[in-house]
């Protein structure tokens, strides 16, 4: 069965799924001649085809065949998942409310890394599954994960800034962690410390380094997960000598390197 | 990041991967009749570069997956397509969820300001309605208003009857406006 008529719509012109497969080439010899006819009579539909040629060459320009397969092989051996996010999700809203008040309440002062001069600083907060203490770590570090540890990122800033943190594990894969796409999130300057939403749950084995920015003008979040790219390609991929990946932008960056359970 | 088991791709030493042009031949076919379009619509919806490649590999890998029976296909496209849609809007559902919800919702009330009058072709003006109304009946707005596609073709794609196809552009146009009227 045919799931795309290959005649013309109502409005006379055929539909864009249409065109596409008729650029794909899986029309009949009957529906490519029907198809053939009504483009040599119709120039809206000519030059819709046109476009979705160019189309076909931009992408091919953009993402080439070895970087496609790439990829499609990735993402087939091992299916995309991205960290578990906690507390707000799935449990029941009291019980999620109360564990974020325990957690803000009873945390001892945050082990904040503040350079001299600095007016930003950052913090991690990790809590463990099996006890109610918290433990600090300061950026620079290493922190060893227990299984069910969770992870929560915090800032303090007395300007305005723009926020984004960017994970990559032993394999280089890496992931937006705040914001997940987009524009890196504008944050207000506060006195005290701001968690970010949400805590995180590092699975898997291996290595996982976070770079935190906080930059004084808007960029892109895909410009800091490029920067994490380059510096791990100049790193040779040891996420240990991984140097503070750089991107214009005046930013401020933080890092951590966690040893996953 | 979390729940890889395995470092990225890269080719190991007497294993062929994908890259290779001979290791699947029908790979490269699939990149230069399909790739675009599947780009396209991940790119339509998700508006951002990284995640709509990101996603595009992930429609290619389950064509792979299940490559016999997508060969089987009366239209590989047409299939990729339904699976490109299917999977974005399951990204969007999971990221609208949580706080990214409550960050773009402040991040609207910060940067309230009237855009003004603007133009939109039927496909912007279905993007910006998505959010309104139910996965379903986005997947049917999407493959009626922008694939074009017929109410029967719709209903054949979606495994849903024409009355039901219908209905859910009702629903759709009844939220949105009358120019979404099937």
């Amino acid at each position: 069965m045919t799931l795309v008529e290959t005649t013309p719509s109502q409005s006379g012109h055929l539909a864009e799924l249409v065109l596409r497969r008729y650029r794909a080439g899986e029309f009949s010899t009957e529906e490519c001649a029907e198809t053939d006819r009504h483009l040599a009579a119709c120039a809206p539909c000519r030059s819709k085809l046109r476009v979705l040629v160019e189309e076909q060459r931009a992408f091919e320009r953009d993402i080439p065949f070895e970087r496609f397969a790439g990829g499609v092989e990735r993402a087939r051996r091992v299916p995309r998942q991205r960290p578990r996010r906690l507390w707000f999700a799935g449990l029941g809203g009291a019980l999620a409310a109360a564990a974020v008040v325990l957690f803000l309440v009873r945390t001892p002062t945050p082990a904040f890394n503040r350079s001299k001069g600095s007016s930003v600083e950052a913090t991690v907060r990790v809590a463990s599954a099996k006890a109610s203490a918290q433990r600090a770590v300061p950026p620079g570090s290493q922190e060893v994960l227990e299984p069910g540890d969770r992870v929560r990122f915090g800032y303090r800033t007395a300007d305005p800034r723009f926020l984004a943190a960017v994970s990559i594990d032993d394999g280089g894969e890496i992931t937006l962690l705040y914001p997940e796409s987009g524009p890196a999130l504008a944050v207000a300057p506060t006195e005290k410390t701001i968690f970010l939403p949400d805590s995180l749950e590092f699975t898997g084995a291996g290595r996982e380094k976070v770079f935190l920015f906080l930059a004084r003008t808007p960029f892109d979040s895909a410009a800091a997960k490029q920067a994490v790219k380059t510096a791990h390609a100049s790193a040779r991929g040891d996420l240990a000598s991984l140097p503070n990946p750089a991107f214009a932008g005046g930013q401020q960056v933080f890092s951590w390197l966690f040893r996953k359970p | 990041m979390s729940g890889r088991q395995t470092p990225t791709f890269r080719i190991i030493p007497g294993e062929k991967g994908l890259a290779a042009d001979d290791a699947h031949p029908d790979l490269r076919e699939l990149y230069e009749k399909y790739g675009a379009s599947v780009h396209g619509r991940c790119s339509y919806l998700l508006r951002d570069r990284n995640q709509a490649e990101d996603a595009m590999q992930d429609v290619f890998a389950k064509a792979l997956t299940h490559y016999a029976s997508f060969r089987q296909e009366a239209s590989p496209l047409t299939w990729l397509i339904k699976i490109a849609t299917h999977h974005c809007l399951n990204l969007l559902r999971a990221e609208r969820a949580g706080w990214h919800a409550r960050f773009e919702r402040e991040a609207r009330a910060r940067n309230a300001t009237d855009p003004g009058p603007q133009v939109f072709e039927m496909r912007e003006l279905v993007i910006q309605m998505l959010s309104l109304v139910d996965q379903e009946t986005q997947a049917v707005a999407i493959h009626y208003h922008v694939d074009e596609m017929t109410l029967e073709e719709v209903a054949a794609l979606l495994g849903r009857s024409v009355p039901t196809v219908r209905k859910r552009l009702s629903e759709f146009a009844a939220v949105c406006g009358k120019e979404f009227s099937p």
